[in-house]
């Protein structure tokens, strides 16, 4: 057989491939036939770089189409020149934080927890600066929430297993809207090869993607979780990076270093804590209420429209 | 079509949906939320003179068009709803949670009313009537439109099931009874959250309650409901009739929207694209179209037969409360005229156009008949070889005159807009002519077919 193939040669072979039962002679037949491709996607790409050097134009290199950019454009994204839904968000239910308040966090789990939920509680704690964990007793979250409305709480975050860590609930006080996730792909800290040691300073906040209206109140409910001011002495990052209504959680410790030969400055992660990724599922207007509330947002099969290429964060 | 709307934040908003435009007016203030609106005329004259009540106590009269607050109205008490009496008078009727009623006389012909006043807070508007229903939570109140003599309201809420109050004497008339108890032998949790009166019956009301049903009560009938209908697992939120008494629409705390034939009970059309709790529904008072406002913060406009909306606006607020205008399209000034022209012959008051002026003063009058027939008759002999004179002339003598007479059959015919009050779809009034058509052939070709039939028989008996 020849080096490679011509095109109408490689069309026939192509369609011979699947009848073809001899096993040594298919794989030889099949490495042909992606020589041949690759060759020929090669010289249409030379020729075009003629052409274009004798016109004298620039050649364009060629963008591939992700879903991002084919994704159906978002009516409620907030611009910057908005008056309105600038005054919206500053009377927000979390306004009263920016003002200056520090918070404190409160973490429970499900009843009769296993030995790993134990564990993965113990790095939120590393996560949250001022934040303190109470054993679980009680059947009903609306008792706790009436606990942590006596001693000054801000917060209340609720994980819960079902054999693996599987969601996650957060209620902002006093008034505030209630959030339910679900975690997939959860990496405990023990399991991470060379990783560093948690600190006691405030860490620096990265929230990338939070484009809508939705978006801004998810965004506002995580910054609310930490204080305001960081300590950069510290050197310490949580990110929450949403990608296609999927937010990925991550802490770390960076380092930035001169790198001598080309004289401009690096920077090094290492992992301290947890990795995990969410999904939002609903969010509830007032507190807690399985029975009486009302939803903000809901993802149910009779009311979203069922599109690959529209996103809602 | 016009549709105004009331935020959670004090604002007012009134949109255009053809040309998507929108006014904002008032002050962003989360204290004062709306709970309920109305319009301000029992006759809607003008499209934009608005009534909201908020739940701080307070009642404003809005003008949504300049974007003027005409009235404000405080020392209420917590207000959950506010509806105008179709009466001979202007009466405003208000009810609040703790079970008040308060009805003041607020008319724009009122003598203390100034029109253009400059403290909205100094109007004053005398009241009526005031007296306590000692019921708790109360969600809904509906006021029964056709009742002129004896006023009657409806109450529910949560932990108080349905009654009926009367104005007049202040008590009670009639009170539901609790429906029979669980499998497990326990009383059945009493949460009604919105009413509903069918239109042209007055006996008969709609009520969605907390454990995701619709019932049907019959005051003539009896104390418990006629007919009960289990929908769904999450509570039903709102509720609201058709004009012509067959369909209710109903909504979910999740954002389903559905609507039920009332002579079958069944499901027979759903909505899709609401994502939140759906706060209003509006139905236009002719046509066959539904407005849907809520948590989303879009406002989506349906028709009755297609679960896709045919428009939906971004408003950058919650929305609590909805107001349908009466228009049917984009008006231009003309066809408001005509529309006022209508109603003034119906009243025997005859205005003339511009045209109809013209027409009337170009042609000569009737008394001098030998005129006419000289006229005719010179320009015939004349202008035999120039055809566009004489066919002018002819033009000028008769068809302009069959062409008012064609004007003055229009203006009195009845405009269908008034016709389709009692049909409640355009579309079925399309069907009866088709199927009528459909109905002649079928006609024709059954007679055929028993024409052959008889011939056989004879030929048989033979």
């Amino acid at each position: 057989m020849p080096k490679t193939l011509s095109p109408t040669e490689l069309a026939r072979w192509k369609g011979l491939l699947p009848k073809l039962k001899n096993r040594m002679r298919k794989s030889q037949i099949y490495k042909k036939v992606k020589q041949s491709e690759k060759y020929i996607k090669k010289q249409k790409k030379i020729e075009s770089n003629k052409i274009a050097k004798e016109l004298g134009k620039k050649v364009e290199k060629q963008v591939p189409l992700t879903i991002e950019k084919l994704k159906v454009p978002d009516e409620t994204e907030v611009k910057p020149e908005d008056d309105e839904v600038l005054a919206d968000l500053a009377s927000d239910e979390f306004s009263r934080y920016f003002s200056g308040k520090t918070p404190k966090v409160l973490i429970t789990t499900s009843l009769k927890p296993r030995k790993s939920l134990i564990e993965f509680v113990s790095d939120l704690i590393a996560v949250f600066p001022n934040s303190f964990y109470l054993k679980r007793t009680e059947k009903n979250i609306s008792r706790i929430i009436k606990f942590a409305k006596k001693n000054k709480y801000t917060d209340v975050i609720v994980v819960h297993q079902d054999k693996t860590i599987s969601g996650l609930i957060v209620i902002h006080l006093p008034y505030g809207p209630t959030a339910f996730f679900k975690l997939t792909n959860v990496v405990q800290a023990k399991r991470i090869e060379g990783r560093a040691f948690p600190s006691s300073h405030f860490p620096e906040l990265i929230l990338n993607n939070f484009n809508s209206r939705l978006g801004h109140l998810i965004g506002r409910m995580f910054a609310s979780l930490f204080p305001q001011r960081p300590q950069f002495s510290g050197r310490r990052v949580v990110t929450f990076h949403n990608q296609r209504d999927y937010i990925f959680f991550h802490h770390d410790r960076y380092l930035i270093s001169k790198a001598e030969q080309r004289q401009r400055l690096d920077i090094e992660l290492q992992e301290i804590g947890p990795a995990f990724t969410m999904k939002l599922k609903s969010i509830q207007k007032g507190l807690f209420d399985p029975v009486n509330a009302e939803y903000i947002w809901i993802r149910r099969k009779e009311t979203l429209p069922n599109s690959r290429k529209r996103f809602f964060l | 079509m016009k549709v105004i709307a009331g935020t959670d934040n004090g604002l007012v908003k009134s949109t255009t949906i053809e040309t998507k435009e929108t006014k904002t007016w008032g002050e962003l203030n989360p204290t004062y939320e709306i709970s309920s609106m109305t319009w301000w005329n029992s006759f809607p004259e003008n499209d934009y003179e608005v009534v909201t009540a908020h739940p701080k106590g307070i009642v404003r009269v809005w003008d949504v068009e300049h974007g003027i607050q005409l009235a404000e109205m405080s020392k209420f008490e917590k207000l959950v709803k506010i509806q105008l009496l179709h009466s001979y008078k202007n009466l405003l009727t208000t009810c609040s949670k703790n079970g008040i009623i308060d009805v003041r006389n607020c008319s724009p012909g009122n003598q203390n009313f100034v029109p253009n006043c400059k403290k909205p807070e100094k109007q004053i508007f005398p009241r009526v009537i005031r007296f306590e229903t000692k019921v708790n939570d109360i969600n809904q109140m509906q006021v029964d439109l056709s009742s002129l003599e004896d006023v009657k309201l409806a109450l529910g809420g949560k932990g108080s099931d349905l009654q009926i109050w009367s104005m007049e004497n202040k008590k009670c008339i009639w009170k539901a009874k609790n429906v029979p108890n669980n499998r497990l032998n326990l009383p059945v949790p009493i949460h009604i959250t919105d009413l509903a009166y069918i239109p042209n019956e007055s006996s008969k009301i709609v009520v969605s309650t907390g454990n995701s049903e619709i019932r049907l009560y019959d005051i003539k009938a009896q104390h418990r409901p006629v007919h009960r209908m289990k929908i769904s697992k999450f509570l039903l939120n709102k509720i609201c009739v058709s004009n012509c008494g067959r369909f209710v629409i109903f909504s979910d705390v999740t954002g389903v929207l559905q609507r039920i034939d009332l002579r079958n009970y069944q499901v027979v059309q759903g909505y899709k694209l609401n994502s939140g709790t759906v706060k209003d529904i509006a139905i236009h008072p002719t046509l066959p179209k539904i407005a849907v406002c809520g948590y989303s913060r879009f406002l989506n406009i349906y028709n009755f037969d297609n679960p896709k909306p045919i428009s939906s606006i971004y408003l950058k607020q919650k929305c609590t409360s909805l107001l349908f205008s009466p228009e049917t399209s984009l008006q231009t000034e003309q066809e408001k005229l005509q529309k006022l022209q209508i109603t003034q012959r119906k009243n025997n008051e005859y205005v003339a156009t511009q045209e109809e002026e013209e027409m009337w003063a170009s042609i000569p009058n009737v008394e001098d008949k030998n005129e006419i027939d000289n006229i005719n008759k010179v320009d015939n002999i004349n202008n035999v070889d120039n055809n566009d004179n004489v066919g002018n002339n002819d033009n000028f003598g008769n068809n302009e005159i069959s062409e008012n007479d064609n004007q003055k059959d229009d203006s009195f015919d009845i405009p269908s807009e008034v016709v389709s009050n009692s049909l409640d779809d355009s579309s079925t009034f399309n069907h009866q002519n088709q199927n009528q058509s459909q109905n002649k052939k079928r006609l024709s070709v059954n007679t055929q077919l028993i024409k052959k039939r008889k011939n056989k028989k004879i030929k048989k008996k033979k």
